[in-house]
């Protein structure tokens, strides 16, 4: 059993929080903007991960982030609702979303709930810009700048939100859930016959999936202004929340935050250097993470790098 | 287990801050340029083309500029952000030439979406921005009225504007339209504002539906316009829908006196369609056979600096944008944005498009350099222009000729 | 009853789905062989239209003659791909598979974006254009041509599944790899060969594609979304269900296109909606049973 908290451990978060509360000062507004950005990044790459626990890949990711920021978009352009309570109703909705959906398809084995996460957010989009009357169609919401374009406000909304969403992880992992999900994860019969429901466990992993991400879909509405369907239902966001976490390590509470910051840091310098086509990083990533290191960065980590220096894997 | 995660955590952010940082270094350079910046969209598979023939056009702009001596006895130096069709990179490329590089003018652009997000995000900076890009009037409402922004591109009521005006000058006009158009903001505003100026003037729209972008076959919708016996077929699309719907057209035999589009002047326009994609016409805001004797200069640059293209009228606009910034550089004596802004709006260039002011536009911008556009029909197979008729290199061709009679 | 339209709008489905058809046919064979949905099946079809349109652009050979050429230069890419990507990961779980040609999926498109940049490209050829004009309906040449070559494409495949020794091996292997190994079949090479040939079915598609659309490097992903739903239609791993699946994806998308007010727009989403509608309905597919 696990010591889970020790000074040590202790000490070390208490420098982090002090160094990400004033972390806005150190940094200029271009830096911070893009530090926003990795956020979000990192709070989408590990609320998909919740949902690989229980081995199910979404592809899909992008049909709840759209939702989440359409409902936030829409229930200020109609009602005026302040901004962090749109968020929160853009990650309650797609919440619900994700309860039926889940109990529709997650009954379906590995590729196929992969297929059917694809056709969700691809079905989402034609279907917004055939309702212009409702969603606004192709034209897209717009909104003011959050919190009157105050970034270091939107700076620690976001932080909140990214330590509720790595303590949510944590919390998972020391729980029973975690045996419930592995369990599934591994082998669904035998979960099944052990007395897990894994219908039941799945629909939970996707829930709290969903409401993060509608909540980081809820928060981009704003943060950028103005989002059009092409753009929040696209694919790429549904590839860049998997390709995030498969790189840093799945199934670990550090490998979706490690992933992100070394893929936002590669696309930044790759998008200097190159104009076009960068994207095929990603591409080689996840050949190369699946051919040589299916247990991403953190799985490199421990498994070759640590021992090379002698110390004892745990 | 959990000690350790915390501390790659710790590592892996240190590093991943100090790497960005270390990318962001290289910007701070020498003193003694002026430095312009651009943002473009370089790499998003839809709207890559634009950009890189912006990038042409500025490119061939700097270079000129900096042949003889620069501005202000300082070399020009270009900056180039890509926003990789993304809001958020874009807002971070505004940014960064803004805030690091400290560029004096902000240029380029091309997508309304992020533009507007862009603008949103920096106005309370107050740049001196020359846009090029941007066609919403989403964004004229809200960035038209403020002093520090000048635009380029026509917005899309212009385009709809120019339609009007053509079909209004044919004879026998044209009495039943036919509108399709993309379902993006692109096709979407355009119809808008066309079924509207269209129906004041009497025109019956007999048919007005949209259509995905990309898809692979549209003869249900032709059938249903064949159905509805248009005299003008209108359609909103981007350069792969056009080629199959001409295709498509003449396949189920769709004959009607014009057809009329926007973009029908992109580089495989010919070599996609061949002879089927003769007599169409288009709305336009320029073509390289237009015969201003400053778009023959330009092409003969263009020509030398780009062997065996044909440049889409994202050069010369780019081309322009640099240059008129410059100019207004030179004329205000001074890099200093009130000075800058002063200067700019007293612009009066003769560019590859036209000679070139700004001027107030219909719908709250308060620095607009293009409003006209011009009619290109093909003929034989060269793009001839046939409206406005002091621009017109050739008669329109009404009504076309039967599918068969070719 | 409006005859005229409803026969242009069957002539529509049915030749579409010939399209829709060709395409899936390799997915199809790799999924009954190997158990592997190839998320990269549609870049496959996307180089094979671009090296058909490279080929007529250069060497000025005609498309439809072509067919083969882009067949044969995308089977000798699809085997390296199988022997060093596929192979080492057959045993893996599905997730692994699906991580694996997502990622190569991801790498093909930005290549061809690299490469060839993002215009669309496209053939014009002499008989561009022009249609057969029956009675009620006009039947573009091209189109029927792609139809037919695709029915040529299945009935190749068919006979070979059943008459060639290797493809009797492929389907030998299909149902029982195991027993396959014990009467000497060598699992491995045909597993390479059937890769090979649906990577060459794949190339062939493409150049179709190029003739029928234009090409840009992301047609592929498009094109690959309603296989999916077509494989899921119809059946998952087995060649009837793929023309059943790809009949009623085309005839469904042109009623729609035709009937539905502002079907156009709703048409290229059908496949979406109906990959949703049936896997929620029937978790099997429509027609036959699922492959594990």
């Amino acid at each position: 059993m696990n010591r889970s908290f020790s000074w040590k451990t202790v000490i070390l978060l208490i420098t982090l929080a002090i160094f990400m509360i004033f972390y806005p000062k150190l940094v200029d507004s271009y830096f911070l903007h893009l530090t926003v950005a990795a956020f979000l990044a990192m709070i989408m790459a590990s609320s998909w991960d919740i949902l690989a626990r229980t081995g199910q890949v979404s592809v899909g990711q992008a049909g709840l982030f759209g939702i989440g920021a359409y409902t936030a978009a829409l229930l200020y352009q109609k009602v005026h609702l302040p901004p962090v309570l749109g968020m929160l109703a853009g990650a309650i909705f797609a919440m619900i979303v994700a309860v039926f959906l889940g109990y529709l398809t997650l009954r379906l084995r590995g590729i196929y709930f992969a297929i059917t996460t694809i056709a969700f957010a691809e079905a989402l989009s034609v279907i917004w810009l055939m309702t212009p009357g409702v969603t606004g169609g192709a034209m897209g919401v717009s909104t003011p700048p959050l919190f009157n374009g105050n970034r270091e406000h939107a700076y620690y909304l976001i932080l909140v939100i990214l330590a509720l969403a790595i303590f949510v992880v944590w919390l998972i992992e020391k729980s029973r859930l975690n045996f419930a999900f592995t369990a599934i994860r591994e082998n669904e019969e035998v979960a099944n016959v052990m007395g897990i429901n894994p219908t039941r466990y799945k629909v939970l992993a996707f829930m709290i999936s969903a409401f993060f991400t509608g909540f980081a879909g809820g928060f981009y509405s704003h943060y950028n202004t103005y989002i059009i369907p092409y753009e929040v239902f696209g694919l790429g966001i549904s590839i860049a929340c998997l390709v995030m976490p498969i790189f840093g390590g799945l199934y670990t509470i550090a490998g979706p935050i490690i992933g992100t910051i070394l893929i936002k840091a590669i696309e930044e310098y790759l998008r200097v250097t190159f104009s076009y086509g960068h994207q095929i990083a990603y591409g080689l990533i996840l050949v190369a993470v699946v051919l040589f290191m299916p247990e991403g960065l953190l799985g490199l980590w421990k498994g070759r790098i640590l021992p090379f220096f002698g110390r004892v894997r745990q | 287990m959990k000690k350790k995660g915390v501390r790659f955590i710790l590592g892996f952010c240190g590093m991943g801050l100090m790497l960005a940082g270390f990318l962001n270094v290289g910007s701070v350079m020498a003193q003694d340029t002026i430095k312009i910046g651009a943002v473009l969209p370089l790499s998003k598979a839809a709207f890559a083309q634009a950009g890189e023939e912006q990038r042409r056009g500025l490119l061939m702009a700097l270079e000129e500029i900096n042949q003889a001596g620069g501005v202000l006895g300082k070399k020009v130096e270009l900056i180039i952000e890509d926003d990789t069709g993304e809001p958020s990179v874009g807002i971070a490329a505004a940014e960064k030439l803004l805030t690091r590089d400290k560029v004096v003018a902000l240029i380029g652009g091309y997508s309304s979406t992020i533009t507007f997000a862009q603008l949103n995000a920096i106005q309370r900076l107050e740049p001196f921005v020359a846009w090029v890009g941007a066609s919403s009037t989403k964004v004229e409402h809200e960035f038209g009225p403020k002093r520090w922004f000048f635009h380029y591109h026509p917005w899309d009521y212009h385009r709809q504007s120019t339609i009007r005006d053509f079909l209004l000058t044919i004879s026998p006009r044209p009495k039943t339209v036919a509108v399709a158009y993309e379902d993006g903001i692109y096709g979407t505003t355009s119809r808008d504002y066309v079924v509207k100026y269209l129906k004041e003037k009497g025109f019956e729209i007999v048919f007005d539906e949209r259509f995905k972008s990309g898809s692979s076959d549209f003869t249900p919708m032709l059938t249903k316009i064949k159905k509805a016996n248009p005299d003008v077929f209108y359609w909103v699309a981007y350069a792969g829908d056009t080629t199959l719907i001409m295709k498509q057209a003449k396949e189920i035999d769709l004959n009607l006196k014009l057809f009329l589009s926007v973009a029908i002047n992109f580089p495989q326009y010919k070599e996609s369609l061949g002879a089927t994609g003769d007599y169409v016409a288009g709305v336009d805001v320029w073509i390289p056979g237009m015969k201003l004797s400053e778009t023959i200069k330009w092409m003969e640059k263009f020509k030398k600096a780009y062997p065996g293209r044909t440049p889409e009228y994202w050069a010369p606009l780019a081309y322009t944008n640099l240059m008129t910034v410059i100019d207004a550089i030179k004329r205000a004596g001074s890099s200093e944005k009130e000075k800058l802004i002063a200067a700019m709006e007293k612009t009066d260039y003769n560019s590859p498009l036209g000679r070139l002011t700004f001027k107030k536009s219909e719908e709250g911008g308060l620095h607009q350099a293009i409003d006209e556009q011009i009619i290109t029909q093909w003929q034989g197979g060269v793009s001839h222009v046939v409206w406005p008729a002091n621009k017109a290199t050739s008669k329109l061709i009404y009504p076309t000729p039967n599918w068969k009679k070719r | 009853m409006d005859w005229p339209s409803l026969f242009q709008s069957i002539a529509n489905g049915i030749l579409i789905a010939g399209l829709y058809a060709a395409v899936t046919l390799g997915l199809t064979l790799v999924l009954g062989v190997m158990g592997i949905v190839n998320f990269a099946h549609g870049e496959l079809v996307m180089l094979g239209a671009y090296s058909t349109f490279w080929l007529f652009t250069l060497l000025g050979i005609d498309p439809m003659l072509s067919i083969a050429m882009s067949g044969l230069i995308l089977f000798f890419i699809g085997l390296p791909i199988y022997r060093f990507t596929i192979r080492p990961i057959l045993k893996d779980p599905p997730l692994n598979q699906l991580l694996l040609t997502l990622g190569i999926s991801i790498f093909l498109q930005n290549l061809a974006m690299i490469l060839w940049k993002t215009d669309s490209r496209s053939v014009i050829t002499s008989y561009s254009g022009m249609s057969l004009h029956l009675e009620m309906v006009h039947i573009g040449l091209t189109r029927l041509i792609t139809f037919l070559i695709a029915v040529v494409l299945t009935v190749f495949l068919v006979f070979f599944l059943h008459k060639a020794r290797p493809g009797r091996a492929m389907r030998a292997v299909s149902e029982n790899n195991t027993a396959s190994w014990l009467i000497g079949i060598n699992v491995q090479k045909t597993y390479l060969l059937a890769f090979g040939v649906a990577s060459g079915l794949a190339g062939a598609s493409g150049a179709l594609v190029s003739t029928i659309m234009y090409t840009f490097p992301m047609v592929g992903f498009k094109l690959s979304l309603k296989a999916f739903c077509i494989l899921i239609l119809g059946g998952l791993g087995n060649i009837p269900g793929a023309l059943f699946g790809s009949l009623i994806l085309g005839l469904t998308e042109s009623f729609v296109g035709t009937y539905v007010p502002e079907g156009s727009g709703w048409a290229e989403g059908i496949s979406f909606i109906l990959i949703m509608v049936i896997l929620i309905i029937k978790p099997t597919g429509l027609a036959g049973t699922r492959r594990e």
